[in-house]
């Protein structure tokens, strides 16, 4: 009995000073516990340490901007819808916006007039280009090169959204630092020409550290060749094309005329050329598919990489039976635009072939039903999909090198310089299989180069765009007279946008 | 601060060191007798019962078909709030105790207001709602998104006790900030061997509803075509309903006799325990079953638990305890959730045809569907209480709560207009805390005693998720999603078939340490005091203000002596006062880390993208919201005035609660100006205040000894909030289609006040020339006459006005119990009183025009959608092709009166055992109870579109819940 009591305290004080020990060991280490790594998000001092992490970031911007151009169809429905050639089969969303009531209270146009999203890009390049010189400090793999090459992304991607939303709404906020502090100081509207004088310096400035070419030769941009990148990342030509468009936009057609003239004298160094209608449109392998041709400015949505999507995309608008399910698009051109805008029959967009007799189907599918579906651009998967899985992986194209031959066209015939105009607007319809343009023959030219935008950049989201700038220079729609003298041309700034900057104040046309 | 706790963690191990000194003195003072009694009391104390009177009475609902503690709780206990949205099986379903503390702006917001159950002590850890963040549509939560509280079957739980004291809440910790429901399953017991079987069968019977085909819809719709429709309108008018002699859709409607049908429903469980004074042990075991009527949705549960104590010494117990199930569902077919899972929106312009022939045909092809919902769970403890004095405990406990779930789908190509769906989600929640407690008692023959507790926990939290989404398979043959798995092949690990796969994975780490020293006072067993204080360090706040420091005080005093108790007209009364806080936790470790970085490709309509060009992207959080340092713990202040009465020997038992709870410094998106990119700023200070009403009472009304029983009991609550603070004293905030504003309650609806039609051109008010506009855009006739608020001559957002309720103002139950002889017999009737419901259903039956020109979710025509379930005459027609949107849902035209009452169940059971012919033959039979229950059976409600309580916990009406069909179950319950 003694014996067996003693076994028990000397188990009993045992198991005290086990405990003892193992408490102190977890108590001692409790606060470290505590520290976790978030699998979420990372945090701040995890980020701009590597070229990994500049990478990350520099394609973050790019992502941003994809968004910005896709959430709501913004690209197409500022672009194409609103006094535009497409119309809506039923949906009254985008009638009220095909109608420029643009203050109805559908969720979509209230979602058009928020620029938020556009900030996010100007906030996230504004950042890099304030923190990525940190990396170089830190990583000797970055490199003086790389900085240079991905700053100058940055500022350009900024201009590009700065100059996106001058076009939507006007006067916009200038913010050229991202004041990553967590203060959010509100800031009042900066005038038009300001913001977009910012934008042009930003893109010279750029324009002169941005490479033709990423990785090309031997070298690799990132750990990755020149395949990889080609038609992906924004370059000088990018940047030239943007100046012009900017220049132009203000009517400085003198300044576009330089900007539009080094972008196309230089676009070969950049592998950018022009295509025939099959190339351009090849569902595969051309300009909006997944391939690896160069562009000058253009997003992407790779379906082998995982990133195409079933909205967001210009085909989840205008596809319909039978090339997907859905039984009818939500937009549409109608049979007597087609017609109006087609007038030659050779022409390969949309024609009738000379020799089988049938009609073209490279812009138009169906043309004989009800509602012609404007297939031009139908990358379905990787482009070879068929109708059963409808999520397309096009490229949103801001510009290729047929827009900016136009535009020089334009800019050229806004100058006077009628030959050079007439030169740049034959290189496009001899491309297309249409007659040439002939001084004194064809009508007015400044007509004839907006009606060729009209038809080869149709559903690109240029349409609204090309209509403002030919009313500034024709005078000549009283419509549209109105609507640029009372900045009606602008969207309304959203209501929550107003809400939560008190500086702010409405575009006087939606006051 | 930090040396504080640190001392805090330091004393129970000083105690320990001092205890070990004095055990000689402990083991020679002790004498057999007294051995005997104290080991049984130390056993009886292994498991904490907390002892509340607020507990469930087991023997009114044992008999009944229920799966959860969630249905166990429901009306049993005042405060105490259930709302079941949904009548499928095994889907989870809201509880709050005494009160909404945190707005719901979207279903998974619910998770944050819920109550914390434990499993003997063990806190079951809910689904992290993390995978919200990739969920394009959010309807249900990613994977089997079954009731986390389903492994508990009602045959193996011993008590129930609802926790709303402050004071002990507070003991429990920021895992019981929103209450805390106690469950203590049944343990091993000294003595002879008690075996108990218990069975049910039921048949849930279907609900009567009304079909409707073609022909219903096409008068429904042509009142708006003939008065408002141009003639572009009547060319895109569907196809479905133009052609009259189309036998599909203007055929017979009678897709409810498949949609609907009797289902059975049945349980068998059997159990075990037994054992010596030294040890004893407890073995549960059993199979349910439980089919609802609707769209053969259907749980299966098997559940297994085990439980052994020992004491190999006098000083030294120790009890171990696993709890473990596993259930499956077969969950709704619904097109919603089907294309929600999938992500995709096929062509919706076609609906579902109301023939049962042609919606047989259907559901053969879904037959080659797979739709798996697996969960696995289970809770263990193991528990040593060691006594270094006879007054000095030291317990140590590890508790583990685990619980996976699987959902594999596949979706044939036919189901999915030719493109065949699979996806494969496993995901899993981990919990283990590890306590250690010293308690010392001072127990003396005089007039007062103290008890004091030190202890620490930590906990450990693991939330992981990996899901794959594939489409467009070669064939509907192959029915999984695989990858390559040689590595001589050129695809290796690339999906085989043509697959067009995503994947994503998540986790998600919570761990808490906390300390905590409680004492108690008790003076002449009349009064007591208890207090507790406690640090609380959480992961997931910044270090900085990790620590959070919570006291917490109450006081009982007994207003009549003991002895004086039996006289008079008051047997019994006693007032307390309580008064605690206690840290709210959060489960996101993103607000640990102040500004941060995260993959910010999403737009609005496409939330799963993970890169650009292939590679990963890192961007501040413009969509989720910027977080800065300084980011706080939230908390909550619990007080409370208790009074309890007895009245006539305590035949009659009143409680009577009122309750201030105050959930302070919540985290809320607040918006910042948009020039920065960022959607909101994430913010402490949104504080809810919730007050309120509690009121029990029981009565003993016939207690005769021979004759007939009749005891009865009514418990409600009186609620209501208040939003007393917003982060940098902001006044108001709009969140999607909610409005917070100080000072006005948390769950109000934000609409515009509907005040009739603009029937003729002059009816539209003009001002200066210019007519009446919404937001921009000038009334018609046709369009609804929304008042301005404001008087601003214009219709916009600010001439919303907040209305209604979404959480009842009053909830409560009352039940009957009458016993005569052997036979007995109870009732309880359950209501929600004062809350209203924005009916979506009406408002997307009426808004045709832009939900199905969208081609959206929204625009969905469900084969249940074939019935008369809008009350047609209630709603005026307005030009649905309108641009002010006349049927919008967030106008007080579609808010009803959603109170409810219902006669929840009844249940009547005759018992053989007391027959004495049966007594004299099975010497050993304790009981043998047929019964005969029926549950569901009533409601009276002036809610228009079918049962009020199916209503999602925002109080949007979607007509989406499975019905709570009527159950008749006949069952035995044998106890030897």
């Amino acid at each position: 009995m003694e014996k067996t009591l003693k076994k028990m305290r000397i188990s009993k004080a045992i198991f005290t000073w086990i405990h003892v020990i193992a408490m102190l060991c977890c108590t001692s280490s409790c606060n470290n516990k505590l520290d976790i790594v978030s699998s979420n998000a990372g945090a701040e001092q995890l980020q701009w340490q590597s070229i990994s992490d500049t990478r990350a970031a520099l394609m973050g911007i790019y992502g941003l901007l994809r968004s910005a151009m896709v959430d709501n169809y913004a690209h197409w429905v500022y672009g194409e819808v609103r006094f535009g050639d497409f119309v809506p089969y039923s949906r009254a969303d985008l009638g009220a916006v095909s109608k420029n009531t643009l203050n109805a209270s559908y969720p979509i146009v209230q979602d058009l007039s928020n620029w938020r999203r556009f900030y996010a890009v100007v906030n996230a390049a504004s950042l890099f280009i304030e923190r990525a010189p940190n990396v170089l400090r830190i990583d000797s793999r970055y490199t003086e090169r790389d900085l240079k090459y991905d700053v100058a992304q940055a500022r350009t991607l900024r201009a590009f959204a700065y100059f996106y939303m001058v076009r939507i709404w006007g006067d916009v906020p200038l913010l050229t630092r991202s004041y990553d502090d967590g203060l959010f100081a509100e800031v009042a509207r900066t005038p038009e020409n300001t913001v977009l004088a910012f934008a042009e310096q930003e893109l010279l400035a750029a324009a002169q550290d941005l490479p033709y070419v990423y990785a090309s030769g031997s070298q690799q941009y990132y750990g990755e060749g020149y395949s990889t990148w080609a038609g992906v990342l924004v370059n000088k030509i990018s940047a030239y094309a943007l100046l012009a468009h900017v220049a132009a936009w203000q009517g400085k057609y003198l300044n576009a005329e330089i900007y539009a003239r080094f972008a196309l004298e230089n676009a070969s160094s950049s592998a950018i050329v022009a295509y025939s209608v099959p190339n351009l449109l090849n569902s595969t392998t051309g300009l909006f598919a997944p391939s690896d041709k160069n562009q000058i400015l253009a997003l992407r949505a790779s379906y082998v990489l995982g990133e195409a999507t079933s909205t967001g995309h210009i085909e989840s608008l205008t596809l319909a039976y039978p090339l997907v399910t859905r039984a009818n698009p939500d937009i549409y051109v109608p049979k007597d635009t087609i017609n109006k805008i087609f007038v030659e029959s050779t022409d390969t967009r949309f024609g009738i072939d000379t020799v089988s007799g049938l009609i073209r189907t490279n812009y138009f599918t169906d043309f004989n039903g009800d509602i012609p579906i404007f297939s031009k651009i139908r990358v379905i998967r990787d482009g070879s999909g068929d109708a059963d899985f409808s999520i397309f992986g096009s490229n949103v194209v801001f510009s290729r090198l047929e827009e900016m031959q136009l535009l020089y066209a334009e800019i050229n015939a806004v100058l006077g310089n009628n030959d050079e105009a007439i030169k740049y607007l034959n290189y496009v319809k001899f491309n297309r299989g249409i007659s040439p343009f002939i001084a004194g023959f064809g009508g007015d030219l400044i007509d004839e180069i907006f009606l060729e935008r009209r038809r080869e950049l149709m559903g690109e989201g240029w349409r609204w765009y090309d209509q403002v700038r030919y009313a500034r220079i024709k005078k000549n729609n009283p419509i549209l007279n109105k609507l640029i003298a009372d900045d009606g041309i602008f969207w309304p700034i959203a209501a929550d946008v107003l809400k939560r900057n008190s500086k702010l104040i409405q575009n006087d046309y939606w006051r | 601060m930090k040396k504080l706790w640190c001392f805090l963690c330091i004393m129970p191990l000083f105690g320990q060191v001092v205890a070990s000194t004095n055990i000689r003195w402990q083991d020679t003072v002790q004498d057999q007798a007294v051995h005997e009694i104290l080991l049984k009391s130390r056993f009886q104390t292994l498991y904490n019962k907390q002892g509340v009177k607020d507990s469930v009475r087991l023997a009114e609902i044992e008999n009944l078909p229920f799966l959860s503690p969630v249905h166990y709780t429901k009306g049993q206990v005042a405060g105490l709030y259930v709302q079941e949205a949904n009548g499928e099986p095994g889907t989870p379903k809201n509880m709050t105790i005494r009160g909404l503390g945190t707005p719901i702006f979207s279903q998974k917001d619910a998770v944050q207001t819920q109550p914390t159950i434990y499993v003997n002590g063990v806190p079951i850890a809910r689904e992290n709602n993390f995978t919200y963040a990739i969920q394009q549509y959010q309807f249900n939560r990613l994977g089997p998104a079954a009731d986390n509280f389903a492994g508990i079957d009602l045959s193996t739980v011993a008590s129930i006790e609802v926790i709303k004291d402050p004071v002990r809440l507070a003991k429990l910790g920021p895992l019981a900030a929103n209450g805390a429901i106690w469950i203590l399953t049944k343990a091993g017991k000294e003595g002879r061997r008690e075996i108990s079987f218990n069975s049910y069968f039921g048949i849930s019977t279907p609900p009567s509803v009304t079909p409707v085909n073609a022909q219903y819809e096409n008068y429904f719709r042509q009142q708006f075509y003939s008065k408002y429709g141009s003639l572009s309108d009547r060319l895109t008018y569907p196809g479905y309903l133009n052609d009259s002699t189309n036998i599909n859709y203007y055929g017979p409607a009678n897709w409810n006799q498949s949609y609907y049908q009797n289902q059975p429903l049945y349980n068998a469980n059997l159990g075990i325990r037994g054992g010596s004074e030294r040890a004893n042990f407890a073995f549960y075991g059993g199979y349910t079953n439980n089919g609802s009527t609707a769209d053969e949705t259907r749980f299966r549960r098997y559940h297994a638990l085990f439980n052994v104590n020992m004491a190999p010494f006098e000083w030294f117990n120790m009890g171990a305890v696993v709890n473990a199930n596993r259930n499956t569902r077969d969950r709704n077919r619904s097109l919603r959730d089907r294309f929600g899972e999938a992500a995709y929106v096929p062509d919706l312009s076609v609906p579902m045809s109301p023939n049962r022939n042609v919606y047989e045909q259907y559901l053969d092809v879904y037959n080659q569907a797979i739709d798996d919902n697996i969960v696995n769970s289970g809770q263990a403890l193991l528990t040593f209480d060691v006594y270094f004095l006879r007054n000095l405990k030291y317990n140590t406990s590890l508790g583990i709560d685990y619980s996976e779930g699987y959902r594999d789908v596949f979706f044939p190509s036919s189901l999915m207009e030719r493109n065949n769906y699979m996806s494969n989600y496993f995901g899993y929640s981990q919990r283990y805390l590890y306590s250690n407690k010293l308690t010392w008692d001072y127990d003396t023959p005089s007039a007062y005693q103290v008890n004091l507790s030190l202890g620490s926990i930590y906990q450990e939290d693991l939330y992981r998720y990996s899901y794959a989404r594939a489409y467009d398979g070669p064939n509907d043959f192959v029915k999984i999603n695989v990858v390559e798995g040689n590595s001589n092949e050129s695809g290796y690990l690339q999906p085989v078939g043509g697959l067009y796969v995503s994947r994503w994975s998540n986790r998600e780490d919570y761990r808490m340490h906390s300390v905590y020293l409680s004492g108690a006072f008790r003076y002449k067993n009349r009064l007591e005091v208890d207090a507790l204080l406690r640090y609380d360090g959480s992961s997931t706040v910044q270090p900085d203000s990790r620590w959070l420091f919570t006291p917490a005080v109450s006081a009982k005093y007994d207003m009549i002596e003991k002895e004086s108790m039996t006289h008079g007209l008051l047997s019994q009364f006693t007032i307390g006062a309580g008064w605690a806080r206690i840290g709210k936790p959060t489960m996101t470790s993103r607000y640990a880390i102040g500004p941060n970085y995260v993959a910010d490709l999403a737009w609005g309509s496409e939330s799963g993208l993970v890169s650009y060009n292939g590679f990963a992207v890192a961007s501040r959080p413009y969509s989720e919201g910027w977080i800065g340092y300084g980011m706080d713990w939230p908390y909550t202040e619990h007080a409370s005035v208790d009074l309890d009465a007895g009245f006539l020997a305590n035949r009659l038992n009143a409680r009577l609660s009122g309750y201030l709870k105050k959930d302070q410094n919540q985290v809320v998106p607040i918006p910042v100006p948009a020039e920065y990119g960022y959607d909101s700023q994430l913010l402490n200070g949104l504080s809810v205040q919730n007050s309120g009403l509690e009121l029990t009472l029981a009565a003993q009304i016939l207690t005769a000894e021979k004759g007939l029983k009749w005891n009865s009991s009514l418990n409600f609550n009186w609620n209501r909030n208040k939003l007393t603070a917003l982060p940098n004293g902001l006044q108001e905030l709009a969140v999607g289609q909610r409005k917070l504003q100080v000072g006005h309650a948390i769950d109000q609806f934000w609409l515009f006040e509907n005040k009739g039609t603009y029937v003729d051109q002059v009816d539209i008010p003009v001002q200066n020339g210019e007519r009446l506009q919404f937001e921009g855009v000038p009334f018609e006739v046709g369009d609804p006459v929304w008042k301005d608020q404001n008087g601003d001559f214009k219709i916009d957002q600010d001439d919303r006005v907040m209305r209604g309720h979404a959480m009842p103002k009053l909830v409560g139950a009352f039940q009957h119990n009458f016993s005569y002889q052997n036979f007995d017999l109870a009732f309880q009737f359950y209501f929600a009183l004062g809350h209203q419901a924005l009916n979506q259903r009406a408002s997307s039956k009426y808004d045709f025009v832009n939900n199905e020109a969208s081609n959206s979710l929204a625009g969905i025509r469900e084969v249940f959608h074939w019935q008369q379930d809008v009350d047609i005459r209630k709603y005026p027609i307005y030009n649905p092709w309108s641009a002010v949107v006349p049927y919008r849902v967030e106008q007080d035209l579609f808010l009803e009166d959603a109170s409810f009452l219902k006669l929840r169940s009844v249940s009547l059971s005759y018992d053989l055992a007391k027959l004495s012919t049966v007594q004299n033959r099975f010497k050993s039979l304790r009981k043998a109870a047929l019964f005969i229950t029926g549950t569901n059976l009533l409601t009276w409600t002036k809610f228009s579109g079918g049962d009020p309580e199916l209503i999602d916990f925002d109080g949007y009406y979607s007509g989406y819940g499975l019905p709570m069909a009527p159950v008749t179950t006949i069952g035995v319950k044998i106890e030897l």
